[in-house]
Protein backbone atom coordinates (compact mmCIF):
# COMPACT_ATOMS: atom_id res chain seq x y z
CA UNK A 1 0.00 0.00 0.00
CA UNK A 2 0.93 3.27 -1.00
CA UNK A 3 2.26 6.03 1.89
CA UNK A 4 -0.83 8.87 1.85
CA UNK A 5 1.75 11.46 0.28
CA UNK A 6 2.75 9.35 -2.99
CA UNK A 7 -1.50 8.28 -3.15
CA UNK A 8 -1.96 12.22 -3.20
CA UNK A 9 0.62 12.51 -5.84
CA UNK A 10 -0.65 9.76 -7.89
CA UNK A 11 -4.26 11.10 -8.04
CA UNK A 12 -3.40 14.49 -8.93
CA UNK A 13 -0.22 14.41 -11.42
CA UNK A 14 0.19 12.89 -14.50
CA UNK A 15 3.57 10.89 -14.85
CA UNK A 16 5.05 11.43 -18.19
CA UNK A 17 8.06 9.15 -19.65
CA UNK A 18 9.95 9.20 -22.71
CA UNK A 19 12.20 6.52 -24.47
CA UNK A 20 14.49 8.32 -26.62
CA UNK A 21 12.40 10.37 -29.59
CA UNK A 22 10.61 7.40 -30.29
CA UNK A 23 7.70 6.33 -27.56
CA UNK A 24 6.41 8.96 -24.91
CA UNK A 25 4.06 7.10 -22.06
CA UNK A 26 1.89 9.34 -19.80
CA UNK A 27 -0.04 7.87 -16.83
CA UNK A 28 -3.10 9.73 -15.45
CA UNK A 29 -4.45 11.13 -18.75
CA UNK A 30 -7.67 12.91 -18.87
CA UNK A 31 -8.43 12.43 -22.77
CA UNK A 32 -7.62 12.88 -26.03
CA UNK A 33 -7.82 16.78 -27.35
CA UNK A 34 -6.22 16.49 -30.80
CA UNK A 35 -4.21 13.76 -33.07
CA UNK A 36 -2.90 14.37 -36.58
CA UNK A 37 -0.04 12.66 -38.09
CA UNK A 38 2.32 15.70 -36.93
CA UNK A 39 0.75 17.14 -33.17
CA UNK A 40 -0.92 15.71 -30.84
CA UNK A 41 -2.74 17.43 -27.73
CA UNK A 42 -3.50 14.79 -24.62
CA UNK A 43 -4.94 16.64 -21.49
CA UNK A 44 -3.32 15.72 -18.37
CA UNK A 45 -4.56 16.22 -14.52
CA UNK A 46 -3.04 19.55 -14.42
CA UNK A 47 -1.79 20.44 -18.04
CA UNK A 48 -2.23 20.24 -21.72
CA UNK A 49 0.56 17.94 -22.91
CA UNK A 50 1.24 19.25 -26.96
CA UNK A 51 3.25 16.89 -28.87
CA UNK A 52 5.04 17.48 -32.13
CA UNK A 53 6.92 15.53 -34.86
CA UNK A 54 6.53 13.09 -37.48
CA UNK A 55 3.96 9.55 -37.69
CA UNK A 56 2.24 10.05 -34.53
CA UNK A 57 0.51 6.91 -33.50
CA UNK A 58 -1.54 5.99 -30.20
CA UNK A 59 -0.12 2.35 -30.05
CA UNK A 60 -2.60 1.49 -27.46
CA UNK A 61 -4.61 3.12 -24.59
CA UNK A 62 -6.86 2.29 -20.97
CA UNK A 63 -8.62 3.90 -18.77
CA UNK A 64 -5.35 5.47 -17.36
CA UNK A 65 -2.81 5.43 -19.55
CA UNK A 66 -1.67 5.93 -23.01
CA UNK A 67 1.70 5.19 -25.73
CA UNK A 68 2.69 7.20 -28.26
CA UNK A 69 4.71 6.34 -30.79
CA UNK A 70 6.83 8.27 -33.26
CA UNK A 71 9.26 10.84 -34.29
CA UNK A 72 8.58 12.73 -31.28
CA UNK A 73 10.55 16.65 -31.81
CA UNK A 74 8.81 18.24 -29.04
CA UNK A 75 6.56 18.27 -26.16
CA UNK A 76 5.45 21.31 -24.53
CA UNK A 77 3.32 21.41 -21.84
CA UNK A 78 0.84 24.31 -21.46
CA UNK A 79 -1.81 25.52 -18.55
CA UNK A 80 0.25 24.41 -15.91
CA UNK A 81 -1.56 25.07 -12.62
CA UNK A 82 0.40 25.64 -9.46
CA UNK B 1 5.25 -15.43 -36.85
CA UNK B 2 1.90 -13.75 -37.02
CA UNK B 3 -0.11 -14.24 -33.81
CA UNK B 4 -3.74 -15.45 -34.20
CA UNK B 5 -6.23 -13.50 -33.14
CA UNK B 6 -8.79 -15.15 -31.64
CA UNK B 7 -11.36 -12.93 -30.73
CA UNK B 8 -11.00 -11.11 -33.92
CA UNK B 9 -10.18 -8.05 -34.81
CA UNK B 10 -11.30 -5.33 -36.92
CA UNK B 11 -9.21 -2.15 -38.84
CA UNK B 12 -11.76 0.84 -38.65
CA UNK B 13 -11.72 3.67 -40.33
CA UNK B 14 -13.46 7.00 -37.91
CA UNK B 15 -14.17 10.18 -39.71
CA UNK B 16 -16.06 13.72 -38.44
CA UNK B 17 -15.02 16.39 -36.53
CA UNK B 18 -15.90 14.60 -33.44
CA UNK B 19 -13.99 11.59 -33.77
CA UNK B 20 -11.19 12.69 -30.61
CA UNK B 21 -14.50 12.98 -29.13
CA UNK B 22 -15.85 9.48 -29.50
CA UNK B 23 -12.46 8.21 -29.11
CA UNK B 24 -12.39 9.43 -25.50
CA UNK B 25 -15.85 8.59 -24.43
CA UNK B 26 -15.28 4.74 -25.58
CA UNK B 27 -12.17 4.93 -23.67
CA UNK B 28 -14.73 5.85 -20.22
CA UNK B 29 -16.75 2.82 -21.05
CA UNK B 30 -13.68 0.95 -21.39
CA UNK B 31 -13.77 0.22 -25.19
CA UNK B 32 -9.93 0.63 -25.82
CA UNK B 33 -8.84 1.41 -29.24
CA UNK B 34 -5.16 0.10 -30.71
CA UNK B 35 -2.82 2.07 -33.37
CA UNK B 36 -4.84 5.31 -33.28
CA UNK B 37 -2.82 7.20 -36.05
CA UNK B 38 -4.61 9.68 -38.22
CA UNK B 39 -4.70 9.37 -41.84
CA UNK B 40 -5.98 13.27 -43.71
CA UNK B 41 -9.39 13.62 -42.22
CA UNK B 42 -9.72 10.27 -40.68
CA UNK B 43 -8.72 8.23 -38.02
CA UNK B 44 -7.41 4.68 -38.40
CA UNK B 45 -7.98 2.39 -35.54
CA UNK B 46 -8.15 -0.91 -34.78
CA UNK B 47 -10.41 -2.71 -32.34
CA UNK B 48 -11.58 -6.31 -30.41
CA UNK B 49 -14.65 -7.56 -32.65
CA UNK B 50 -16.76 -8.28 -29.28
CA UNK B 51 -15.94 -4.08 -28.88
CA UNK B 52 -17.15 -3.19 -31.68
CA UNK B 53 -20.92 -4.23 -30.90
CA UNK B 54 -20.81 -1.75 -28.00
CA UNK B 55 -20.03 1.44 -30.51
CA UNK B 56 -23.35 1.67 -30.90
CA UNK B 57 -24.86 4.50 -29.56
CA UNK B 58 -21.56 6.17 -29.10
CA UNK B 59 -21.70 6.70 -32.93
CA UNK B 60 -24.76 8.24 -32.88
CA UNK B 61 -24.17 10.79 -29.99
CA UNK B 62 -21.16 11.68 -32.05
CA UNK B 63 -22.56 11.28 -35.30
CA UNK B 64 -19.24 10.17 -36.90
CA UNK B 65 -19.01 7.67 -39.34
CA UNK B 66 -17.62 4.47 -39.08
CA UNK B 67 -15.94 2.48 -42.16
CA UNK B 68 -14.76 -1.36 -41.40
CA UNK B 69 -11.54 -1.49 -43.55
CA UNK B 70 -10.21 -5.44 -42.68
CA UNK B 71 -11.73 -7.86 -40.79
CA UNK B 72 -8.94 -10.65 -39.23
CA UNK B 73 -8.67 -13.44 -36.62
CA UNK B 74 -10.75 -16.87 -35.82
CA UNK B 75 -14.51 -15.77 -35.95
CA UNK B 76 -14.04 -14.36 -39.15
CA UNK B 77 -12.38 -16.90 -40.68
CA UNK B 78 -14.57 -19.19 -39.16
CA UNK B 79 -17.59 -17.55 -40.45
CA UNK B 80 -16.15 -17.76 -44.29
CA UNK B 81 -15.17 -21.10 -43.75
CA UNK B 82 -18.47 -22.20 -42.59
CA UNK B 83 -19.74 -22.80 -46.40
CA UNK B 84 -16.98 -25.14 -47.01
CA UNK B 85 -18.56 -28.17 -44.55
CA UNK B 86 -16.08 -30.80 -46.02
CA UNK B 87 -13.42 -28.94 -45.05
CA UNK B 88 -14.66 -28.15 -41.78
CA UNK B 89 -15.70 -31.87 -41.09
CA UNK B 90 -12.21 -33.10 -42.41
CA UNK B 91 -10.32 -30.79 -39.68
CA UNK B 92 -13.15 -32.41 -37.35
CA UNK B 93 -12.60 -35.82 -37.89
CA UNK B 94 -8.47 -35.14 -37.57
CA UNK B 95 -9.00 -33.69 -34.02
CA UNK B 96 -11.17 -36.73 -33.70
CA UNK B 97 -8.91 -38.91 -34.82
CA UNK B 98 -6.13 -38.00 -32.73
CA UNK B 99 -7.78 -37.36 -29.57
CA UNK B 100 -9.20 -41.08 -30.51
CA UNK B 101 -5.73 -42.51 -31.71
CA UNK B 102 -4.13 -40.77 -28.66
CA UNK B 103 -6.20 -43.44 -26.64
CA UNK B 104 -3.81 -46.53 -27.78
CA UNK B 105 -0.44 -47.58 -27.38
CA UNK B 106 1.34 -47.52 -30.57
CA UNK B 107 4.94 -48.29 -29.71
CA UNK B 108 6.47 -50.67 -27.69
CA UNK B 109 10.18 -49.89 -26.83
CA UNK B 110 12.57 -52.04 -24.53
CA UNK B 111 15.08 -51.11 -23.49
CA UNK B 112 18.41 -52.74 -21.21
CA UNK B 113 17.36 -56.48 -22.25
CA UNK B 114 20.43 -58.41 -23.05
CA UNK B 115 19.19 -62.10 -22.54
CA UNK B 116 15.46 -62.11 -23.24
CA UNK B 117 15.09 -61.05 -26.51
CA UNK B 118 12.37 -58.00 -27.76
CA UNK B 119 10.50 -61.06 -29.59
CA UNK B 120 10.29 -62.83 -26.59
CA UNK B 121 8.95 -59.95 -24.32
CA UNK B 122 6.82 -58.72 -26.82
CA UNK B 123 5.32 -62.23 -27.05
CA UNK B 124 4.71 -62.34 -23.14
CA UNK B 125 2.96 -58.89 -23.50
CA UNK B 126 0.87 -60.00 -25.93
CA UNK B 127 -0.41 -62.56 -23.43
CA UNK B 128 -0.84 -60.04 -21.11
CA UNK B 129 -2.95 -57.96 -23.52
CA UNK B 130 0.06 -55.41 -24.55
CA UNK B 131 0.44 -54.76 -28.11
CA UNK B 132 0.55 -52.70 -30.45
CA UNK B 133 -2.97 -51.05 -30.91
CA UNK B 134 -4.04 -52.02 -27.31
CA UNK B 135 -6.05 -49.02 -25.10
CA UNK B 136 -3.52 -47.09 -22.87
CA UNK B 137 -5.80 -46.77 -20.27
CA UNK B 138 -5.86 -50.97 -19.60
CA UNK B 139 -1.74 -50.94 -18.66
CA UNK B 140 -1.42 -51.48 -15.20
CA UNK B 141 2.16 -50.58 -14.90
CA UNK B 142 2.90 -51.79 -11.41
CA UNK B 143 0.79 -55.36 -12.33
CA UNK B 144 2.72 -55.10 -15.31
CA UNK B 145 6.47 -54.75 -13.35
CA UNK B 146 5.15 -57.07 -11.48
CA UNK B 147 4.22 -59.88 -14.20
CA UNK B 148 7.44 -59.35 -15.96
CA UNK B 149 9.42 -60.11 -12.47
CA UNK B 150 7.45 -63.61 -12.11
CA UNK B 151 7.55 -64.95 -15.48
CA UNK B 152 11.00 -64.01 -16.26
CA UNK B 153 13.61 -64.78 -13.45
CA UNK B 154 16.85 -63.24 -14.76
CA UNK B 155 15.21 -60.06 -14.72
CA UNK B 156 15.53 -58.52 -11.69
CA UNK B 157 14.44 -54.93 -11.93
CA UNK B 158 11.74 -53.36 -14.44
CA UNK B 159 10.24 -49.95 -14.98
CA UNK B 160 6.56 -49.96 -17.30
CA UNK B 161 5.81 -45.81 -18.06
CA UNK B 162 3.19 -45.07 -20.73
CA UNK B 163 4.05 -41.61 -22.26
CA UNK B 164 1.11 -40.78 -24.54
CA UNK B 165 1.03 -43.72 -27.19
CA UNK B 166 4.41 -45.17 -26.38
CA UNK B 167 5.18 -47.67 -23.24
CA UNK B 168 8.59 -47.94 -22.56
CA UNK B 169 9.91 -50.67 -20.76
CA UNK B 170 13.17 -50.37 -18.83
CA UNK B 171 15.04 -53.86 -17.80
CA UNK B 172 17.84 -54.91 -15.79
CA UNK B 173 18.89 -58.39 -16.07
CA UNK B 174 20.76 -60.57 -13.54
CA UNK B 175 24.28 -61.07 -15.35
CA UNK B 176 24.50 -64.93 -14.89
CA UNK B 177 23.03 -66.86 -17.34
CA UNK B 178 18.94 -67.21 -15.54
CA UNK B 179 18.23 -70.60 -17.89
CA UNK B 180 21.23 -72.66 -16.97
CA UNK B 181 19.52 -75.64 -15.12
CA UNK B 182 20.82 -76.68 -12.01
CA UNK B 183 21.55 -80.27 -12.11
CA UNK B 184 20.74 -82.00 -8.96
CA UNK B 185 20.46 -85.80 -9.78
CA UNK B 186 23.63 -87.54 -9.46
CA UNK B 187 25.39 -88.02 -12.81
CA UNK B 188 28.52 -89.50 -14.68
CA UNK B 189 30.50 -88.28 -17.72
CA UNK B 190 30.63 -90.62 -20.58
CA UNK B 191 32.65 -90.17 -23.46
CA UNK B 192 30.16 -89.26 -27.16
CA UNK B 193 33.16 -90.28 -29.38
CA UNK B 194 36.04 -92.59 -29.83
CA UNK B 195 39.18 -91.71 -29.09
CA UNK B 196 42.02 -90.63 -26.87
CA UNK B 197 42.04 -88.75 -23.83
CA UNK B 198 43.82 -85.50 -23.93
CA UNK B 199 43.36 -84.40 -20.67
CA UNK B 200 41.51 -84.16 -17.29
CA UNK B 201 40.15 -81.67 -15.01
CA UNK B 202 37.69 -83.05 -12.37
CA UNK B 203 35.91 -80.69 -10.27
CA UNK B 204 33.03 -83.47 -8.87
CA UNK B 205 33.05 -87.07 -8.90
CA UNK B 206 35.79 -89.57 -9.33
CA UNK B 207 37.86 -89.89 -13.02
CA UNK B 208 37.81 -93.39 -14.40
CA UNK B 209 40.06 -92.57 -17.23
CA UNK B 210 43.60 -90.35 -17.35
CA UNK B 211 45.04 -88.65 -20.16
CA UNK B 212 46.58 -91.17 -22.89
CA UNK B 213 43.43 -93.56 -22.29
CA UNK B 214 41.93 -94.98 -25.15
CA UNK B 215 38.02 -94.78 -25.23
CA UNK B 216 34.97 -95.61 -27.14
CA UNK B 217 31.86 -93.81 -27.20
CA UNK B 218 29.50 -94.34 -24.18
CA UNK B 219 32.65 -95.47 -21.92
CA UNK B 220 32.40 -93.65 -18.43
CA UNK B 221 35.22 -91.24 -17.85
CA UNK B 222 34.14 -89.59 -14.42
CA UNK B 223 31.97 -91.48 -12.39
CA UNK B 224 29.52 -89.78 -10.03
CA UNK B 225 30.40 -92.39 -7.05
CA UNK B 226 32.73 -91.12 -4.72
CA UNK B 227 34.08 -93.26 -1.90
CA UNK B 228 34.89 -91.70 1.10
CA UNK B 229 37.77 -92.70 3.08
CA UNK B 230 38.78 -92.45 6.72
CA UNK B 231 42.74 -91.82 8.06
CA UNK B 232 43.58 -95.49 7.27
CA UNK B 233 42.17 -95.38 3.66
CA UNK B 234 39.34 -97.58 4.01
CA UNK B 235 35.65 -96.50 2.74
CA UNK B 236 33.61 -95.30 5.05
CA UNK B 237 30.94 -94.12 2.69
CA UNK B 238 29.59 -94.04 -0.62
CA UNK B 239 28.13 -90.60 -2.01
CA UNK B 240 26.39 -90.21 -5.53
CA UNK B 241 27.47 -86.50 -6.79
CA UNK B 242 26.91 -84.67 -9.97
CA UNK B 243 29.92 -85.30 -11.78
CA UNK B 244 31.32 -81.99 -13.27
CA UNK B 245 34.99 -82.04 -15.33
CA UNK B 246 36.66 -80.85 -18.26
CA UNK B 247 37.89 -83.37 -20.53
CA UNK B 248 39.47 -83.20 -23.83
CA UNK B 249 39.56 -86.08 -26.40
CA UNK B 250 41.13 -86.16 -28.87
CA UNK B 251 38.79 -87.78 -31.87
CA UNK B 252 39.16 -88.75 -35.63
CA UNK B 253 36.45 -87.62 -37.59
CA UNK B 254 34.97 -88.87 -40.57
CA UNK B 255 34.53 -85.79 -43.39
CA UNK B 256 32.81 -86.50 -47.00
CA UNK B 257 31.16 -83.88 -49.31
CA UNK B 258 29.53 -84.56 -52.41
CA UNK B 259 28.83 -82.06 -55.24
CA UNK B 260 27.30 -83.36 -58.41
CA UNK B 261 28.55 -81.40 -61.43
CA UNK B 262 25.42 -80.51 -63.54
CA UNK B 263 22.69 -78.24 -61.53
CA UNK B 264 20.06 -76.09 -61.62
CA UNK B 265 19.87 -72.59 -61.84
CA UNK B 266 17.46 -70.18 -60.52
CA UNK B 267 16.95 -67.46 -63.15
CA UNK B 268 14.92 -64.58 -62.29
CA UNK B 269 13.21 -63.58 -65.34
CA UNK B 270 12.71 -59.82 -63.73
CA UNK B 271 9.00 -60.30 -63.84
CA UNK B 272 7.79 -59.34 -60.38
CA UNK B 273 3.91 -59.17 -59.03
CA UNK B 274 3.40 -57.42 -56.11
CA UNK B 275 -0.07 -58.23 -53.80
CA UNK B 276 -0.89 -56.26 -50.93
CA UNK B 277 -1.67 -57.47 -47.80
CA UNK B 278 -2.93 -56.52 -44.20
CA UNK B 279 -3.59 -58.06 -40.88
CA UNK B 280 -5.95 -56.57 -38.28
CA UNK B 281 -5.71 -58.34 -35.50
CA UNK B 282 -5.44 -62.25 -36.33
CA UNK B 283 -7.31 -62.00 -39.33
CA UNK B 284 -5.08 -61.48 -42.95
CA UNK B 285 -7.18 -59.60 -45.61
CA UNK B 286 -5.65 -60.02 -49.08
CA UNK B 287 -6.12 -58.20 -52.23
CA UNK B 288 -7.30 -61.19 -54.30
CA UNK B 289 -6.79 -58.63 -57.35
CA UNK B 290 -4.32 -60.17 -59.95
CA UNK B 291 -3.54 -63.58 -58.72
CA UNK B 292 -0.16 -64.65 -59.26
CA UNK B 293 0.06 -67.10 -62.58
CA UNK B 294 3.58 -67.84 -62.80
CA UNK B 295 5.19 -71.43 -62.90
CA UNK B 296 7.52 -70.57 -60.94
CA UNK B 297 8.18 -67.79 -58.71
CA UNK B 298 9.74 -67.39 -55.03
CA UNK B 299 7.86 -65.26 -52.49
CA UNK B 300 8.96 -62.39 -50.45
CA UNK B 301 6.78 -60.43 -47.47
CA UNK B 302 7.82 -57.44 -46.72
CA UNK B 303 5.68 -55.88 -43.88
CA UNK B 304 5.96 -52.45 -42.95
CA UNK B 305 5.51 -52.20 -39.11
CA UNK B 306 6.84 -55.82 -38.07
CA UNK B 307 5.88 -57.46 -34.81
CA UNK B 308 3.15 -57.90 -32.89
CA UNK B 309 0.72 -54.97 -34.21
CA UNK B 310 -3.17 -54.65 -34.00
CA UNK B 311 -2.65 -53.73 -37.60
CA UNK B 312 0.24 -54.98 -39.61
CA UNK B 313 0.20 -54.29 -43.75
CA UNK B 314 2.72 -54.35 -46.00
CA UNK B 315 3.63 -56.71 -49.52
CA UNK B 316 4.05 -59.41 -51.25
CA UNK B 317 6.13 -60.28 -53.96
CA UNK B 318 5.67 -63.02 -56.63
CA UNK B 319 9.60 -63.32 -58.21
CA UNK B 320 9.34 -65.25 -61.09
CA UNK B 321 12.23 -67.21 -62.07
CA UNK B 322 12.77 -70.44 -64.58
CA UNK B 323 15.62 -73.08 -63.86
CA UNK B 324 18.20 -73.20 -66.42
CA UNK B 325 20.84 -76.55 -66.42
CA UNK B 326 24.41 -75.83 -65.92
CA UNK B 327 27.27 -77.35 -65.21
CA UNK B 328 30.40 -76.34 -62.26
CA UNK B 329 33.54 -76.42 -64.11
CA UNK B 330 36.02 -77.90 -62.26
CA UNK B 331 37.52 -74.63 -60.27
CA UNK B 332 34.28 -73.93 -59.24
CA UNK B 333 33.68 -77.57 -57.71
CA UNK B 334 37.26 -77.27 -56.53
CA UNK B 335 36.34 -73.82 -55.05
CA UNK B 336 32.53 -75.05 -53.68
CA UNK B 337 34.22 -78.23 -52.17
CA UNK B 338 36.81 -76.18 -50.27
CA UNK B 339 34.03 -73.43 -49.01
CA UNK B 340 32.18 -76.49 -47.79
CA UNK B 341 35.24 -77.92 -45.79
CA UNK B 342 36.44 -74.53 -44.20
CA UNK B 343 32.73 -73.87 -43.37
CA UNK B 344 32.35 -77.12 -41.49
CA UNK B 345 36.15 -76.42 -39.62
CA UNK B 346 34.72 -72.74 -38.88
CA UNK B 347 31.64 -74.19 -37.25
CA UNK B 348 33.96 -77.08 -35.04
CA UNK B 349 35.83 -74.40 -33.70
CA UNK B 350 33.06 -72.05 -32.85
CA UNK B 351 32.40 -75.11 -30.94
CA UNK B 352 35.79 -75.11 -29.16
CA UNK B 353 37.15 -77.63 -30.83
CA UNK B 354 40.96 -77.50 -32.21
CA UNK B 355 41.81 -79.26 -35.22
CA UNK B 356 44.98 -80.60 -34.95
CA UNK B 357 45.22 -82.81 -38.33
CA UNK B 358 43.13 -82.18 -41.87
CA UNK B 359 43.74 -85.16 -44.22
CA UNK B 360 40.90 -84.33 -46.49
CA UNK B 361 41.63 -84.73 -50.20
CA UNK B 362 39.42 -83.25 -53.11
CA UNK B 363 38.97 -85.03 -56.17
CA UNK B 364 36.90 -83.80 -59.11
CA UNK B 365 35.80 -86.87 -62.12
CA UNK B 366 33.46 -86.44 -64.75
CA UNK B 367 29.86 -86.46 -63.00
CA UNK B 368 30.90 -84.75 -59.66
CA UNK B 369 33.47 -83.39 -56.93
CA UNK B 370 34.21 -85.29 -53.93
CA UNK B 371 35.93 -84.81 -50.71
CA UNK B 372 36.84 -86.76 -48.26
CA UNK B 373 39.53 -87.54 -45.60
CA UNK B 374 39.45 -87.28 -41.82
CA UNK B 375 39.83 -84.50 -39.31
CA UNK B 376 41.79 -85.19 -35.92
CA UNK B 377 41.19 -82.93 -33.41
CA UNK B 378 40.84 -82.07 -29.72
CA UNK B 379 37.13 -81.53 -27.98
CA UNK B 380 35.28 -81.80 -25.21
CA UNK B 381 33.74 -84.96 -26.82
CA UNK B 382 31.66 -86.01 -23.66
CA UNK B 383 27.94 -86.49 -22.83
CA UNK B 384 26.18 -87.26 -19.41
CA UNK B 385 24.39 -90.33 -18.19
CA UNK B 386 22.36 -91.78 -15.04
CA UNK B 387 24.07 -93.74 -12.93
CA UNK B 388 23.25 -97.17 -11.70
CA UNK B 389 22.98 -96.39 -8.01
CA UNK B 390 23.64 -99.76 -6.05
CA UNK B 391 24.37 -98.28 -3.13
CA UNK B 392 22.16 -96.60 -0.46
CA UNK B 393 23.20 -92.74 -0.59
CA UNK B 394 24.15 -91.94 2.88
CA UNK B 395 25.47 -88.50 2.63
CA UNK B 396 24.12 -85.34 0.11
CA UNK B 397 27.91 -83.70 0.20
CA UNK B 398 29.60 -83.73 -2.75
CA UNK B 399 33.22 -85.51 -2.68
CA UNK B 400 35.95 -84.45 -5.24
CA UNK B 401 38.50 -85.93 -6.14
CA UNK B 402 41.33 -84.57 -9.13
CA UNK B 403 43.93 -86.00 -11.27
Amino acid sequence: MCPPIIEQFIENYSIITIHGTKELYIENFISIIMLTENQAKIRAKKEIIEICGEALTIEYLNKDDIKLCGMINSIKLTGVET
Amino acid sequence: MKKVNLKGLLLLDISGPGAERFINICRHHNIYFKNIRCDKNSFKVEINATDFLKLKEYIKATKIKIRILRKEGLPFWYKKQKKRYAFLVGIGMFIFFILFLSRFIWNIEINGNMYYSEETLLEFLYTEGIYSGAIAGNVNEEELETQIRRNFDGIIWVSVSVNGTKLTIDVKENDTNPLAEKQEEPRDIVASKDGVVKSVLVRSGTAIVKPGDEVKAGDILVTSKVACTNESAEEVKVVYVVADADIVIETVSEYKDEIQRNYQLKEYTGNVMEQQLMRIGDKFLESTIGKCDFKLYDVVVDYANPGKNALVYGYRYYREYVLVDKNYSNKELNELLQENLVNYISKLQENSIQIIENSVKIDVNGLKGTASGTIRAYEPAITYATPIITEEITDETEGTKTE
